[in-house]
């Protein structure tokens, strides 16, 4: 198969997670809703003086994120084991690690159109902007809803076909994303003091994370969809 | 039946030797187990060009992991399976060669029958896949349903759609686990002669049924599942079914 | 009794007693030769036991990940039991360090926990152990079993470093090698090699016991007989 080929394979099974989403949303709503369900419970609860705001709305703004983001992760392939399409899925001549990269691309998808509904958010309920550097917040997002995007896909494809599986993938993944967790909240939180060269270390961090579990999860997903 | 016993008349009749390079289906000595218990036990078989061959056997004899042992889908605990002399091991390139239909649909439920397929031809890289999808859409006598989501077909539509998918890449080796099932008079008849054509265009295709009386009269050789054991009936050693010219 | 589990058992014994005799030594250290600290006075002596089993548990995660990878590799059983012995023990040596680090914590600080690097990175560890048993215990099949876990553990020794940089850089704390009288260097060393001692000894014996619980259930599958 060549580079092509593979391309246009990925290609065509991220298009048909995005059109089977489009069809019958199922994962994306009941994502956003609990996302901003949980803007809004952890910004009531926190009274902070304002001018600690900075501080500490990175933090809110990403566990709201993250926890928000397990949902998409769960039904990742949850949603493929209807009707024996999984087993379809690795009929066709296509290498694991595309699928992997496919699945991890509709996760990557999920989690920043989740971000950018949350970031309008919590800069209306905390009066904070978290855009105050674009530039640098968006490369911070991408790195970090990469990293999370290919630890999940890799969780939830190991937890997808268990019997019992109720709550082991946020068992498995939160202590596994802890690295992402702390790079994302301190980045944005140096970010937002304007603290740029402690942005830089925790970003290069989140980087860190997501080359080595994107390019692991491309070499075991093999081991894991096998039987 | 293993490869190295004495032919049995009727291979001899059909002329094809099981070991050689143009042989598209081989096992052997395929074994499985699970949780520690033999689902195959050491099952030999060998499948022509052109054969139609029936897998017979009660329920949880181990059909649909023969099958899925034979399409590349499950990793034998022993032996090994050889399309076309080449094992599919790490060579998921190969599945070309294979069209499965299991006894689920494998549709996504969600899309459209012509969607279905659509994504099934790009995903085997066929040249001009929405040609592909209205011929086959056609023969499956499909064609004015390729709008309407697969999730809402009957069940006997969506066979005929799973067999389609199965078939868009025009495969040389089939393996089907229990068309028949499911299937009203006319569908059974639709089957039965669509499997008679994909024998005269020289395709090697195995297919696990309950239905032994019926497959015996459909099939060129009637394999048993027993125990994990892999056997020939008697009855297919006697005369090789003729083939329509 | 044949030759080899003769052998064997002979071998096992002396190797217990020499563990035994390094740990009546380390004791003998530890209480009479290792001076008393200045600020912690006798308290700050749980610090030889508690590196000493976090440099366990770590070398637990390690040899889990590593045998894991071997076992997908070579698909030898005896890898898997290899892996989950470790993880085991390993999991152990991270309560210890978790229960003594609070002992210590108590004592220095008038907490019972605090949000300190290595322990922080110690619990995160201690927690990803645990998923991975649980992952365990919801696969039946022993292939499928020792399959996925293998890519767990796999995963788990990937971010260990990310994990253990992550909580350094929380709390702004950079790695000190702390100043140590040569006399305490020496009892420290010497915990270390003890306490690697018996991890491996423990280690080793788990193994064998989970070998001995493999053929046994080999062998009531082959007659029928359930124990």
């Amino acid at each position: 198969m060549t580079a092509a080929d593979t391309l246009r394979t990925w290609w065509w099974l991220v298009h048909k997670d995005l059109l089977r989403e489009l069809r019958a949303p199922r994962v994306w709503p009941a994502m956003l809703l609990l996302a901003l369900v949980l803007a809004m419970v952890i910004e009531l609860q926190i009274e902070l003086p304002r001018q600690q705001h900075p501080e500490y709305v990175g933090g809110m703004f990403w566990l709201a994120a993250f926890f928000a983001g397990t949902m998409a992760l769960d039904r990742s392939f949850s949603g493929e084991h209807e009707q024996g399409c999984w087993q379809g899925l690795l009929l066709y001549p296509v290498g694991p690690g595309t699928v992997f990269l496919a699945k991890l691309t509709a996760n990557f998808l999920a989690v920043c159109t989740l971000g950018a509904v949350l970031v309008p958010t919590f800069m209306l309920l905390s009066g904070i902007s978290l855009l105050t550097r674009p530039g640098p917040f968006l490369v911070t997002a991408v790195v970090a809803n990469l990293g999370f995007a290919a630890a999940g896909t890799l969780v939830s494809a190991l937890t997808s076909s268990l019997a019992h599986r109720n709550g082991l993938l946020v068992l498995l993944l939160l202590p596994l994303v802890l690295p992402v967790v702390l790079g994302a909240v301190q980045a944005t939180r140096f970010l937002l003091v304007g603290q740029l060269d402690g942005w830089w270390r925790w970003t290069q961090l989140l980087a860190c994370f997501a080359v080595v579990f994107v390019t692991l999860g491309t070499l075991v997903f093999g081991y894991i969809v096998e039987e | 039946m293993t490869i190295n016993e004495p032919k049995l008349p009727w291979e001899r009749a059909v002329g094809w030797q099981p070991e050689s390079e143009g042989c598209p289906l081989i096992a052997r000595q395929l074994t499985r187990t699970m949780s520690g218990q033999p689902v195959l036990d050491r099952a030999d078989l060998a499948i022509g060009p052109g054969e139609l061959v029936a897998l017979v056997g009660a329920n949880g004899a181990g059909k649909t992991t023969l099958l899925r042992c034979l399409a590349g889908r499950l990793r034998p605990t022993a032996g090994e399976v050889l399309w076309f002399g080449v094992s599919p091991k790490g060579r998921p390139d190969r599945h070309r060669l294979i069209g499965f239909a299991a006894h689920e649909s494998l549709l996504y439920p969600e899309l459209t029958a012509g969607e279905n397929l659509l994504f099934a031809a790009r995903m085997y890289g066929l040249a001009q896949p929405r040609e592909r999808v209205g011929e086959m859409l056609a023969k499956t006598g499909l064609a004015r349903l390729a709008g309407r989501v697969a999730g809402r077909l009957s069940q006997g539509l969506r066979q005929r759609l799973s067999l389609a998918r199965a078939l868009v890449h025009d495969p040389p080796i089939l393996l089907l686990d229990e068309p028949l099932a499911g299937l009203d008079t006319a569908g059974r008849a639709w089957l039965e002669g669509f499997l008679s054509e994909l024998r005269d265009r020289d395709r090697a295709v195995v297919f696990s049924t309950h239905d032994d009386h019926r497959s015996r009269s459909l099939a060129d050789r009637v394999l048993e599942l027993h125990g994990g054991r892999l056997q020939a009936t008697a009855e297919c050693a006697v005369i090789p079914r003729a083939r329509s010219a | 009794m044949n030759r080899n589990t003769s052998v064997r058992t002979i071998g096992a014994w002396a190797v217990g007693l020499a563990v035994a005799a390094l740990f009546a030594l380390t004791g003998w250290m530890v209480f009479v030769f290792a001076p008393r600290e200045a600020t912690m006075g006798d308290v700050q002596r749980i610090v030889y036991l508690h590196i000493s089993v976090a440099w366990c548990s770590l070398a637990g995660a390690v040899a889990m990940g590593l045998t894991a990878a071997a076992y997908l590799i070579r698909r030898n059983p005896a890898w898997d039991r290899w892996s989950q012995a470790a993880a085991e023990i390993g999991w152990l040596c991270a309560t210890l360090t978790l229960v003594t680090g609070s002992l210590w914590a108590h004592k220095a600080w008038n907490t019972w926990w605090t949000w300190e690097p290595r322990l922080t990175a110690m619990l995160v560890l201690w927690v990803v152990l645990g998923g991975y048993f649980l992952l365990r215990s919801s696969i039946e099949d022993v292939q499928r079993r020792a399959r996925l876990s293998a890519v767990l553990a796999i995963l788990a020794l990937a971010d260990i470093p990310m994990i253990i940089m992550a909580t350094r850089w929380f709390r702004g704390m950079h790695p000190v090698t702390p100043q140590m009288d040569p006399r305490m260097r020496v009892v420290l060393l010497t915990s270390l090699v003890t306490f690697t001692a018996l991890f491996v000894l423990l280690t080793v014996l788990r193994k064998r016991q989970l070998d001995l619980a493999a053929r046994v259930a080999s062998l009531e599958q082959k007659t029928g007989i359930v124990t």
